[in-house]
């Protein structure tokens, strides 16, 4: 192989691809080395679920014989990637992260993967996840059939979830990509935790054909990588109408960079009072710094503050009523207990008596946070916030461990702190890139944009990622 | 072997307990699920502090 050590793993599927169509390797020689590190490294991060060796081992020798046959099909042919375990694949376990589905085969494949491998890429394993994506409320990182998945930079700390095993696998250089799903952060804290670029693409865009439903009208799927480029490449390949999805908005994605409006014309709201009271002390100079160089791109800058909405109870109201009803007969007949987190199985079985008034009250002022947004969105085309407040959480703490520097003050502004719960709710796509490190531990913002507007997030992560070499740096360098 | 009546009754009203008994949710460590309970009850009195119009409809339809 022309490429050879440890830069293989941390180059962009972009770059593998090119490499592998001048033929400098192959997609054999690229399965084979990631599936060998994945195994490893991998599995050594509780990463892994599943190795899927031998069958992405069979399809890379398919994808050679095509370019051979000059049968190209884009620019993730010939490399290898992973898939949260919430994804069905045929012949194999779907576990959901969670024991009583330990033994699921569900034949139908996701969508999602049947487009990833018409597009050439090869599924080489199936990555770990918090149980049912954390239904429930989730206390332990541990709450995972898998174990707690170790974050790559320090093994002390946890990857974050629900999409545990796809940030970290991409972070160690396991997979050049993997995809997550996102209810509500399940994609952008992994990404922010791990040091690795995520996208949550809008609400309907991406099928959910084939996935672990969480909560109808929450669940998304979408791409964690090494460049917001990337993401917009694997955002083209997965995104499209698909009539198995009752809510796919039946709208394709062209990632299209060479057709991005000048930075200059972009307005990004930000609130101070995030950099400088809601982030955690040890992280407000990385993150400030932050700010300064999506200022110096010659985007405008705006204030803006999210509308007040209680966001946390809206959005723990209606997943909920949804995962109450989805999860109805795991919880009826008794196997919730079989799963390794006791506050999540309790919190699923109080979901079975959550009464409709609370769930159509929710949904319905969620009818006033997606009017509020459209008011937001008049007057920027984007907001910038730090994706978390803080770097990853210790393996060994509670995560609903009380704050370490107590409550906020009651009298703090709102600021976008809570962009996660909200962008949720409205169903808009967020774009996390990595933006520095506190106490070895990477940090990531956020773009938050419009509905279909990941071009634009896409944009100005490019100019931020051309500025910086954060999404770069690798683990144990 | 031979029952006793007694012991024939007893083992029917097994049975018949078990066949009629709805699908159980066994109780987890009750201080949890008070925990989720009163989580509930929170989101409840946070939403009802929002102004609701009468008109607002739930937001089952997302569009661009």
């Amino acid at each position: 192989m022309a490429l050879a050590g440890e830069d293989l793993f941390f180059q962009t599927a972009a770059e593998l691809n090119a490499g592998w169509k001048k033929g400098d390797y192959s997609s054999q020689e690229l399965t084979r080395a990631f599936l060998d590190r994945l195994e490893k490294q991998g599995a050594a991060h509780n990463a892994v679920a599943l190795s899927l060796r031998e069958e992405a081992l069979r399809k890379a020798k398919e994808v050679d014989e095509e370019r051979k046959r000059e049968r190209l099909r884009g620019r993730l042919q010939g490399v290898p990637f992973g898939a949260k375990d919430l994804l069905a694949w045929p012949n194999h376990p779907t576990t959901w992260g969670a024991k009583p589905y330990a033994t699921q085969v569900l034949e139908e494949p996701a969508t999602v993967l049947k487009k990833l491998s018409k597009a050439g890429a090869v599924l080489i394993g199936k990555l770990s996840m918090i149980q049912l994506a954390g239904g429930g409320g989730y206390r332990y990182a541990a709450a995972s059939l898998t174990g707690p998945c170790l974050n790559p930079w320090n093994k002390a700390h946890w990857a974050g979830g629900s999409s545990s095993g796809s940030g970290a696998a991409v972070a160690a250089g396991c997979v050049p990509f993997a995809l997550g799903s996102e209810t509500s952060g399940s994609i952008l804290t992994p990404a922010a935790f791990c040091g690795v670029t995520g996208l949550r693409p809008t609400y309907g865009l991406v099928s959910r054909a084939g996935a672990m439903a969480l909560s109808w009208t929450l669940d998304k799927i979408g791409p964690l990588a090494r460049s917001a480029e990337d993401c917009g490449i694997i955002l083209e390949a997965i995104a499209g109408g698909d009539s198995a999805d009752p809510m796919s908005a039946g709208k394709g994605f062209y990632y299209a960079p060479q057709f991005a409006r000048p930075l200059s014309d972009y307005t990004v709201g930000y609130a101070k009072v995030d950099w400088e009271e809601w982030a955690e002390p040890e992280t407000r100079e990385t993150f400030e710094k932050a700010l300064e160089v999506v200022r110096s791109l010659g985007v405008k800058m705006k204030e803006a503050e999210l509308p007040d909405f209680p966001y946390g109870p809206l959005v723990s109201t209606i997943l909920s009523g949804e995962a109450g009803s989805i999860f109805e007969d795991l919880i009826a007949s008794g196997r919730i207990d079989e799963i390794a987190d006791q506050k999540q199985a309790a919190g699923l079985k109080a979901a079975l008596d959550l009464p409709a008034r609370d769930y159509l009250k929710a949904m319905r002022v969620r009818r006033l946070v997606l009017n509020a947004f459209r008011d937001l969105f008049y007057e920027t085309d984007m907001i910038l916030a730090p994706t978390r407040l803080g770097v990853a959480n210790r393996v060994d703490t509670p995560l609903d461990a009380p704050p370490r520097n107590g409550p906020p003050p009651a009298n703090r502004k709102r600021g976008l702190a809570a962009h996660i719960p909200a962008g949720n709710l409205a169903g808009l796509p967020a774009l996390s890139l990595p933006c520095g490190f506190a106490g070895g531990l990477p940090l990531g913002i956020t773009l938050m944009g419009r509905a279909f507007t990941e071009n634009a997030l896409l944009a100005v992560g490019k100019a931020f990622q051309a500025r910086t070499d954060w999404h770069k740096r690798r683990p144990g360098a | 072997m031979k029952l006793k009546r007694r012991e024939i009754l007893v083992a029917a009203a097994a049975a018949a307990s078990t066949q009629q008994a709805p699908a159980q949710v066994p109780a987890p460590s009750g201080d949890l699920l008070d925990l989720a309970r009163r989580t509930q009850k929170s989101n409840r009195e946070a939403l009802d502090k929002v102004l609701l119009p009468m008109a607002a409809e739930p937001a089952f339809h997302f569009k661009a």
